[in-house]
């Protein structure tokens, strides 16, 4: 493969599936929902 | 809490006046319940057969700019403003807009059924390239199709040269697959979200990644690959100057990601009320376009192998083979298949991929009509699954397991993606962002109930960038449309299934609107409330302007 598409590929691999691993690892570190607002018993989940 | 709203109110003055007998809605199991089912409904067809053909048309490595511009400030913002409309609403389209509109909730209403016909076309015809992908799996393994792989798809499979019997004849080859795959999705609609379309899921993705990757590295290997992966990927960066190009991106964004058209809001009001939203939103984003990134790299390694074995160039291959669409899958990929070593495995992991990834994608777009059907008609899941299936599924039959069916399909596919897709977009975006003016609402709402804050950005992004460019989009679609026939298809045909689709859907979903709800629509309670009361700790207001 040429550099300039060697480097392209590394790119698309770092924004891409990077993106998807720091997603998915922001989720896993901070899944849960802000303390606001109140859970209300009054509404069906 | 007392629980009567009145019908003319919005769900923000709803919200403190209801109370608790809403019927409690399906939900999924969890968060990776829905994420799975949502990753599987945004990878589809498109990301295997569209995506590598449109960037290598489109600049190669240098179309990774555009794409990416187009992934974050539309194909994101627009999964969030899916995601705030059902979970905000907890209904499908048609309840969610009717909840969205106040006092114009009757008028709005129809941009929920326009949505829900647009999945119910879609749905008649995207079975019918599944029930193909099945024959094909099953083809893989004598490779069935030969060596002329056109004169098969079109003379022997769908007998498209024959006459006999005229048009309407049916073919046995496809309607066999065809009706099975309608058991098949009708089985799992009718038991419901979690046990269905989440089950289903669970057992369709993994086998989906594993398949599909063992292909992706299997062709990397393959003699040849270099020169394909050297054509996808070096940039020719002179055609960001140029306007399609940015078109294209923008269009593969959003056809690939399942937005705007009722499935990511149907499935997000199937979450819990204490949801985190943009998160797990940013995660199905992002493993669509990886999807579609391992798609290129398998794709275009076996056409560099098809064209090492040609004697040709990757531009010559181009110029002489389709790279896209049923083209590729159906003409392109059996060839190649027939040309390589260990081709039975090959083309059954490539056929058995299409598969599944259609068949997750068909099951989320039959949840939209079906969830409608639910929640308009107080249905269960099993009755909404048959009242919805057997019509659809004889349609499909019909339209598409005969000899009309490829001409069919193209011209209905094409209509209903670039026409109707992209005019219920804009639609939304004007409605809820500039008519009911519910930008800082939703901002709220989604930040409120997430870990990933959305703020101004976002806002200007579904009120401003993301309506101007669809438009465009939409504006040259017609004019080329209604320049020259599209893939010299007779008017007759393109007035009816292209066109004739586009109306119907128009239509059906105004007179949709004035069938009476079983359940009264606004009897729900928006949370949290908006705006928060005085004094509630809202950190997540704080970043909302």
């Amino acid at each position: 493969m040429t550099a300039a598409a060697v480097l392209m590929l590394i790119v698309a691999l770092a924004v891409v599936p990077g993106g998807l691993v720091a997603a998915t690892a922001f989720l896993a570190l901070r899944p849960e929902v802000a303390s606001y607002p109140p859970p209300d018993p009054g509404l069906p989940d | 809490m007392a629980k009567n709203a009145a019908s003319n109110q919005t769900s923000s003055q709803t919200s403190s006046q209801t109370s608790g007998q809403t019927p409690e809605r399906q939900q999924w199991s969890g968060q990776i319940g829905f994420i799975i089912a949502a990753i599987g409904s945004a990878v589809g067809l498109g990301n295997i057969w569209r995506f590598p053909g449109v960037a290598y048309e489109n600049g190669g490595g240098a179309f990774m700019i555009p794409y990416l511009v187009a992934l974050l400030t539309a194909g994101i913002p627009i999964l969030f403003l899916d995601y705030a409309l059902g979970h905000r609403y907890r209904g499908s389209a048609p309840l969610a807009f009717r909840r969205l509109g106040g006092k114009l909730g009757r008028w709005v209403e129809s941009v929920g059924w326009f949505q829900v016909m647009i999945c119910f076309f879609i749905a008649i015809y995207y079975a019918a390239i599944l029930a193909w992908a099945a024959s094909y799996f099953v083809f893989s393994f004598n490779q069935k199709w030969g060596q002329d792989t056109v004169g098969f798809l079109m003379d022997d499979y769908l007998q498209t040269d024959q006459v006999t019997g005229g048009l309407l004849a049916p073919v046995a080859g496809v309607m066999i697959p065809l009706g099975l795959i309608w058991v098949a999705a009708v089985a799992v609609m009718a038991r419901g979200v979690k046990r269905g379309v989440e089950a289903a899921n669970m057992v369709a993705m993994p086998v989906l990644v594993i398949a599909f990757g063992v292909l992706v590295v299997r062709a990397l290997f393959l003699p040849g690959a270099a020169d394909g992966l050297n054509a996808l990927f070096t940039p020719d960066f002179s055609a960001l100057a140029k306007p399609t190009v940015w078109v294209a991106a923008y269009a593969q964004i959003f056809f690939s990601l399942s937005i705007a058209f009722g499935i990511m809001l149907t499935y997000s009001s199937y979450r819990k009320r204490r949801s985190n939203l943009t998160s797990p939103g940013l995660v199905v984003a992002f493993a669509n376009s990886s999807f579609e990134i391992m798609a290129g790299l398998g794709v275009f390694s076996v056409l560099g192998f098809m064209a090492h074995e040609n004697g040709q160039t990757m531009a010559e291959l181009a110029k002489s083979t389709s790279i896209n669409g049923i083209g590729l899958s159906f003409v392109t990929f059996p060839k190649v298949v027939s040309e390589m070593p260990g081709s039975a495995v090959f083309g059954a992991l490539f056929f058995g991929s299409l598969l599944l990834a259609g068949f997750t994608s068909l099951i989320s777009i039959l949840q939209v009509v079906s969830g409608a059907l639910q929640d308009k008609f107080a249905l269960s899941e099993a009755k909404a699954a048959l009242t919805m299936g057997v019509p659809v599924a004889l349609i499909s039959l019909i339209a598409f397991g005969t000899k009309a069916g490829l001409p069919n399909l193209d011209v209905v596919d094409k209509y209903i993606n670039e026409v109707g897709i992209v005019l219920s977009a804009i639609v939304m975006m004007v409605v809820t962002m500039w008519a009911r003016r519910k930008g800082r609402e939703f901002c709220f709402h989604l930040s409120a109930l997430s870990t990933f804050k959305v703020g101004r950005l976002w806002r200007w992004s579904v009120s401003f960038v993301c309506p101007v460019v669809l438009t465009y989009i939409l504006v040259l679609t017609v004019r080329d449309l209604l320049a020259a026939p599209y893939s010299g298809y007779g008017w007759r045909l393109l007035s009816l299934g292209g066109w004739g689709t586009v109306i119907a859907c128009v239509v059906a979903a105004l007179a949709l609107r004035l069938v009476p709800w079983q359940r009264d629509p606004l009897e729900f309670e928006a949370y949290p409330t908006y705006p928060p009361p005085l004094g509630a700790k809202a950190p997540a207001a704080g970043k909302v302007s």
